[in-house]
């Protein structure tokens, strides 16, 4: 589910400048023809304000694609200054986030989030937080946003879990509670059970369990809890019955870790091989990680544009992200290179008839 | 010695419930003593001769054996009263080809506090890969036998009066693989001490995962994880006398767990019956509580009693294990140390095999979110009669800068002090000089090694010397010792457990040496005191069934304690603190 909030951040960021006709061609999702623009801006290797508007897009680009090393090698196009761009710093502090270098992206983040043309920044520093176990200041920086309206879902979903693991469950479950009214999410059934539990409301919170694995029978930590607090209930009956079906999705993911390890150490051990990205990126869409096909399927275009295993693959991490234009697109293109894809013809109708309006 | 012992045999196990509901009752929630405000060790291994160089794996560590480290044992080999240390030490690699190390180490303490290297004088030489370090007088001869987990046939040593003599193969003992923290126990109470032996993964350098190449993290080659290999299965080993151990996993219903990834093995009994349970930490998965069901095997229940995963149902790189009374209540809490961007786990129980994720509501947790933990124990630490915290750190990737800044290879070790009442404060960096210093830690063992009756710690390093961190703390807070001396338990009265009483507060302590990470820790009872100068009474709750009570024991002593008729067979007073 985290793994969303880092796919929405990356879709929203490309597109805030560049060459005339950029801005369209990222607008509609067409990375690829808006690098070749700006790549060709660059290759006339004027200096000056374009060259440093066309690499600035070029990262940007690479960000949105997910592809850190990429976005990095674009920024070293751009001449050292004294004074850096919002844009560029933030650009910056997601490739060296993406290298580990967690602190130093922090400190970017935390300088453009004082600054109130960059909102989207402040969401970034508090998931950093988060991710390295501050919690409170996690929690501060999306309760800060809050009070600005400025918190959407995923935001949200942060600060709960950032409430949980403070102990501050009755916040937690507060700050659930408005947002289920509009988002009846397995999460957020599945945090607001979780909030429950700590509250000492077992009832309350199976009550909440429930329905999350009934919206998503695979939820481990919705199943997981259910046992948890069924026995605390004294229901040991059922507290068995859920442990069992805890088990069992505990060995598929288990089984489904192991695999995601091996393809990705292969993909890190042959960085070229574009058909090792391949065979990640559908493992990792055939688990629901939406977030990690897509990079992996750009990764593979970017090493081989012509494969239309790799274009139906980010077609469809695209389609299960919601990004419904762009994947259209790319089903386009699919269709355009192999006009007797039945999947791709299939899957763009039915594509199109779900969310023709989205 | 005490102005009145007074001693009272109870024989059964029939009174048992009776006797612990009452002290339960009479547990919850008391007022501490009065003790130091905090507490101060110092780092003298140099100056008593710990020199010895322990090695794991060569120095980019892109195996996972190279990662587990080296133990350490806390005895006395010689019954001479000093403690002695056995330090395990493993190989490098090269080429696929595993080349041997400087050897394990025997140091005999002498009178002044030195410590002489008599491995081989002593009729210790093994330089092969060891990984853990269990003792215990599985032969009831009196003195204390070393068994060493290895990464290959495991070893064993019988002490003959101070003498070594390697027994593995006749013990029955010498099982291959890549074995990690041991214990002793007696799992039936038949007066003889079985072996637990947690594995890890089942390692062939020759099949290595990942087509043989080290995994890559960032830009950064690191060994793969276990989640690569195959979980190996741990071991149960019944002490059948005449110096024969039979393994028993399978008929003891071991088998009806997977492999789990076993790093850190600890011995209570968690629901009181009277028969030791084990509590194992394993690397990435959930971890096990192994429930003795009358001493002829044991499930496990570690799921449905809420102390196996993390609070979302994860399973988490266990490593380390703890249990103590963390809150006053006298029931046994458990504490196992994590991976680095997990939190350390504190598993509270709050009645029979219940417990309670108390991570995040506890500064253990929260705090230890970017260290990586290793050995780690309850001991009372300030001899103000509650159980306080150490944890040894250090991260198992020489790069791990290098994955995320926020990380480091080199980490200090954690001490954390108790209020009384289970709130912790981590002490200052004021704790000492070179107690804080950041490495590569790994196992780590406590006992009263200089005699002084505070607890000691020796603490292992990746590449690098022990570390003796000797407790300098001032103040006037008082202490004894006491040392069991089983007839028909166990020789040294392992799983006993032992309520002593000061003022208004009971002081729980299991006998063992089991628990923290490759390491064996003093087997004898560590009794803090405050001010007051005496423990008011102790109560002995012995393997067999039989209870000892006696009154009065002055501070300062150490007592050793006799099964047969509870009586103070020796008392020998602590060295002053200097």
């Amino acid at each position: 589910m985290i793994a969303v909030a880092t796919l929405a951040c990356l879709f929203s960021f490309a597109g805030q400048g560049g060459p005339v006709g950029v801005e369209a061609l990222i607008s509609s999702g067409d990375y690829e023809a808006a690098i070749s623009t700006l790549e060709k801006t660059l290759q006339r290797g004027e200096k000056g304000r374009m060259h440093e508007e066309a690499a600035l897009t070029l990262a940007e680009c690479y960000l949105s694609m997910g592809l850190f090393t990429r976005a990095g090698e674009a920024l070293e196009l751009l001449a050292p200054r004294a004074s850096e761009s919002s844009r560029r710093r933030y650009v910056l502090a997601e490739v060296l986030a993406s290298r580990g270098k967690t602190a130093e992206a922090e400190k970017l983040l935390a300088s453009l989030s004082e600054e109130e043309d960059f909102p989207g920044a402040t969401f970034r520093l508090s998931v950093l937080s988060f991710e390295r176990g501050d919690y409170k200041k996690a929690e501060g920086l999306l309760a800060a946003l809050a009070g600005s309206g400025g918190l959407d879902y995923y935001g949200e979903i942060y600060r709960a879990r950032a409430l949980l693991a403070l102990d501050r469950a009755s916040e937690a479950s507060a700050a659930l509670a408005s947002l289920g009214k509009n988002h009846g999410t397995p999460e957020v059934r599945y945090l607001a059970g979780r909030a429950f539990l700590l509250l000492r409301k077992p009832g309350l919170a199976a009550e909440q369990f429930r329905l999350a694995l009934a919206a998503n029978s695979d939820y481990l930590e919705a199943a997981f809890s259910l046992a948890r607090c069924l026995g605390q209930e004294g229901d040991k009956a059922g507290a068995a019955a859920a442990m069992r079906e805890f088990k069992e999705l505990q060995q598929a993911e288990k089984a489904r870790t192991r695999k995601a390890n091996l393809l990705s150490q292969r993909c890190r051990r042959e960085p070229g091989d574009a058909i090792a990205w391949l065979d990640a990126g559908e493992f990792y869409l055939s688990t629901g990680d939406t977030g990690q096909a897509v990079s992996h399927s750009w990764q593979a275009l970017v090493l081989d544009r012509g494969s239309v295993r790799g274009r139906l693959l980010l077609a469809r991490a695209l389609r299960n992200a919601g990004a419904y234009a762009q994947s259209a697109l790319h089903y386009r293109k699919v269709i355009t290179q192999s006009p007797d894809n039945q999947s791709a013809v299939s899957e763009l109708r039915e594509l199109i008839r779900k969310h023709a309006r989205k | 010695m005490p102005g009145s012992n007074l001693s009272i045999l109870i024989s059964g196990r029939c009174l048992a419930a009776v006797v612990l509901c009452g002290f339960l009752a009479a547990c919850s929630r008391q007022e501490p003593a009065a003790g130091p405000e905090g507490v101060h060790f110092v780092d003298v291994a140099i100056g008593r001769g710990l020199n010895r160089s322990l090695v794991s794996g060569g120095p980019e560590k892109l195996v996972i054996v190279e990662n587990i480290g080296t133990g350490v044992g806390v005895l006395d080999v010689d019954s001479d009263g000093r403690l002695d240390l056995f330090f395990s030490n493993a190989g490098t690699l090269t080429d696929g080809r595993v080349l041997p190390g400087p050897g394990v180490a025997l140091f005999r303490q002498d009178s002044a506090g030195i410590f002489q290297d008599l491995t081989s004088h002593l009729g210790i030489e093994f330089n092969g890969w060891g990984t853990g370090v269990a003792v215990g007088d599985y032969d009831n001869d009196g003195d204390p036998d070393i068994f060493l987990s290895c990464w290959g046939p495991d070893r064993l040593w019988e002490n003959r009066q101070g003498k070594f003599f390697e027994v593995s193969a006749g013990a029955g003992v010498d099982h291959p693989g890549l074995s990690t923290s041991a214990v002793f126990l007696d799992y039936d109470l038949d007066g003889k001490l079985d072996l637990y032996v947690a594995c890890y993964v089942e390692l062939d350098l020759a099949d290595l995962p990942n087509s043989g190449e080290p995994c890559i993290e960032g830009a950064a080659r690191v060994a793969c994880g276990p989640d690569f290999y195959e979980p190996a299965a741990d071991r149960l080993y019944h002490n059948e006398g005449g110096g024969h151990f039979r393994l028993v996993s399978d008929e003891a219903g071991l088998d009806a767990a997977p492999g789990g990834y076993g790093l850190g093995v600890a011995v209570d009994d968690f629901n009181r019956d009277g028969r030791p349970d084990i509590y194992v930490a394993n690397d990435t998965t959930e971890n096990f509580l192994w429930m003795n069901i009358a001493g002829k095997g044991f499930v496990n229940e570690a799921l449905s009693a809420g102390a196996s995963l993390g609070p979302e149902g994860q399973g988490q790189a266990g490593m380390g294990v703890a249990i103590g009374d963390v809150d006053g209540d006298c029931r046994a809490d458990i504490f196992v140390t994590n991976y680095s961007q997990e939190q350390n786990a504190l598993y509270r129980c709050v009645g029979g095999t219940e417990f309670r994720d108390a991570s995040a509501g506890s500064g253990f947790g929260r705090e230890s979110f970017i260290s990586l933990g290793w050995s780690t124990f309850f001991a009372d630490l300030d001899n103000d009669s509650d159980d306080d915290l150490f944890i040894a750190n250090g991260h198992v990737h020489p790069g791990a800068a290098e994955l995320n800044s926020a990380l480091s290879y080199l980490q200090p070790c954690l001490f954390y002090l108790n209020d009384g009442k289970g709130d912790f404060r981590l002490a200052p960096s004021s704790v000492g000089p070179g107690a804080v210093e950041a490495r590569a830690h790994r196992g780590a063992a406590q006992g009263d090694i200089d005699g002084d009756g505070d607890i000691d710690i020796i603490v292992t390093v990746q590449d690098g010397r022990p570390v003796f961190l000797e407790n300098q703390s001032r103040g006037e807070a008082h202490s004894l010792l006491v040392e069991l001396s089983g007839t028909e338990s166990n020789r040294e009265g392992i799983g006993a457990m032992l309520v002593g009483v000061v003022g208004e507060r009971k002081i729980l302590r299991r006998v063992g040496r089991g628990g923290g990470y490759l390491s064996a820790r003093d087997v004898r009872a560590h009794f803090g005191l405050g001010e007051s100068t005496r423990l008011d009474s102790l109560e002995i709750n012995w393997p067999s069934g039989k209870r000892s009570i006696l009154k009065e024991l002055a501070a300062g002593m150490i007592y050793r304690i006799r099964e047969s008729d509870g009586a103070v067979e020796a008392a020998t007073r602590l060295v002053e603190r200097n």
